[in-house]
C-alpha cells in the first residue's frame, strides 16, 4: 500500500516536474518562465507600427495557433521590418505561450 | 527497524518537497493575478523619432445578440497627437465596416477605418481593421469607470459591442497605468 502510495506522488511529481508543454526560449524555467528574446533584425530604419502574432500549448498535448512572422505582419500592415522579437512564457509546463513581436513600417 | 527509519525520513522529504512545490504554485498564481504587473500587457521601442508604444491585444467586447467578438490593440508613437487602433473584428455575415465610434460616459468618438484585411477562422470572417484617435481621447476614455459601448457603423447596419464591467474594470485600470506611463515619458 504504501509502495503505491509512493509511487503514485513520484509519478505525479515526475509529470509536474517534466515540463511537459516545452515552449522556444533561450532560458527555461521549470516551474516558471517569462522570457523575452530577439530574433532578427535589419538594416531598417525607424518603425510606425508593431504586429503580433502567438500560439499557445496546453499540458503539452494540444497546441493550436500562427506565431509566424507573416501573421503578425499582416495583422498591423507591416510590409518593411525593423526587427523581431520573441516572448515566451509557462507555467509548469503546463500551460505555454510563444508570441511574435515584429516591428517596422 | 532501519527500513522503517528511511521510509520515513523518504515519506517526510517527499511532503516537504510537495508543501515546497504547492507553495511556490501558489505564489506564482498570487503575484501574476493579484499585482497589476503592466510590463507583459505591453512593449516599448526607443527611435529617433520619439518611443514608439505597443498595448498587446485586448479583448472582452462581444455583441449582446450574436456573440461576435471585438479584439483590439493600440500603437502610439509619442511624436504624434494620435494613435492607432487596430482591431479584429469576427462576424458569420459579411460586412463592410467604413467607421467605429467608442461611446464613454457623455461622449462619442469617431474614426474612420482603413481595411487590413478580411479572411476566414472557422466558420466566421475575420474583419481587421486600422482606426485613429486621439491621444488624449482615449486617455479620457480609460480613466471611466462605467464601461464604455463600441459602435461599428457598416452598409448593412450597426453592430453594437458591449464589455462587463468586471472585464473594463480590470482592463481600464491597466491600460490606463500605460498611458500615465507614457505620459509621464514624454
Amino acid at each position: 500500500m504504501r509502495k503505491i502510495k509512493f509511487l503514485t506522488i513520484a509519478v505525479v511529481l515526475a509529470f509536474l516536474l517534466s515540463s511537459c508543454a516545452m515552449v522556444k526560449t533561450p532560458l527555461v524555467g521549470m516551474i516558471y518562465t517569462d522570457v523575452k528574446s530577439p530574433v532578427a533584425a535589419t538594416s531598417n530604419t525607424n518603425s510606425s507600427k508593431v504586429g503580433t502574432s502567438s500560439a499557445t500549448s496546453v499540458l503539452g498535448l494540444f497546441a493550436s495557433g500562427d506565431a509566424s512572422i507573416d501573421a503578425a505582419m499582416k495583422n498591423s500592415g507591416i510590409t518593411k521590418i525593423h526587427h523581431v522579437d520573441e516572448h515566451a512564457t509557462s507555467f509548469l509546463g503546463i500551460f505555454s505561450t510563444y508570441q511574435v513581436f515584429v516591428y517596422g513600417e | 527497524m532501519v527500513n522503517n527509519k528511511k521510509n520515513g525520513e523518504m515519506c517526510v522529504s517527499t511532503s516537504l518537497y510537495c508543501i515546497v512545490l504547492t507553495t511556490l504554485f501558489f505564489l506564482i498564481i498570487s503575484i501574476n493575478s493579484f499585482s497589476q504587473n503592466i510590463s507583459k500587457h505591453y512593449t516599448s521601442l526607443r527611435q529617433s523619432k520619439g518611443v514608439l508604444y505597443y498595448i498587446l491585444p485586448q479583448n472582452g467586447f462581444k455583441n449582446k445578440d450574436t456573440k461576435n467578438e471585438f479584439i483590439y490593440d493600440i500603437t502610439y508613437l509619442t511624436e504624434n497627437d494620435s494613435l492607432i487602433l487596430n482591431f479584429s473584428y469576427f462576424d458569420k455575415l459579411i460586412r463592410e465596416i467604413d467607421s467605429i465610434a467608442i461611446i464613454g460616459g457623455d461622449r462619442k468618438y469617431i474614426s474612420l477605418t482603413n481595411k487590413i484585411f478580411i479572411d476566414i477562422k472557422r466558420s466566421k470572417w475575420h474583419y481587421r481593421y486600422s482606426s485613429n484617435f486621439l491621444f488624449n481621447d482615449i486617455k479620457t476614455l480609460f480613466t471611466q469607470i462605467n464601461s464604455p459601448t463600441i459602435i461599428l457603423y457598416s452598409k448593412q447596419g450597426l453592430i453594437e459591442l458591449k464589455i462587463k464591467f468586471k472585464t473594463w474594470r480590470k482592463q481600464s485600470a491597466i491600460t490606463n497605468k500605460i498611458l500615465t506611463l507614457i505620459v509621464y515619458n514624454k
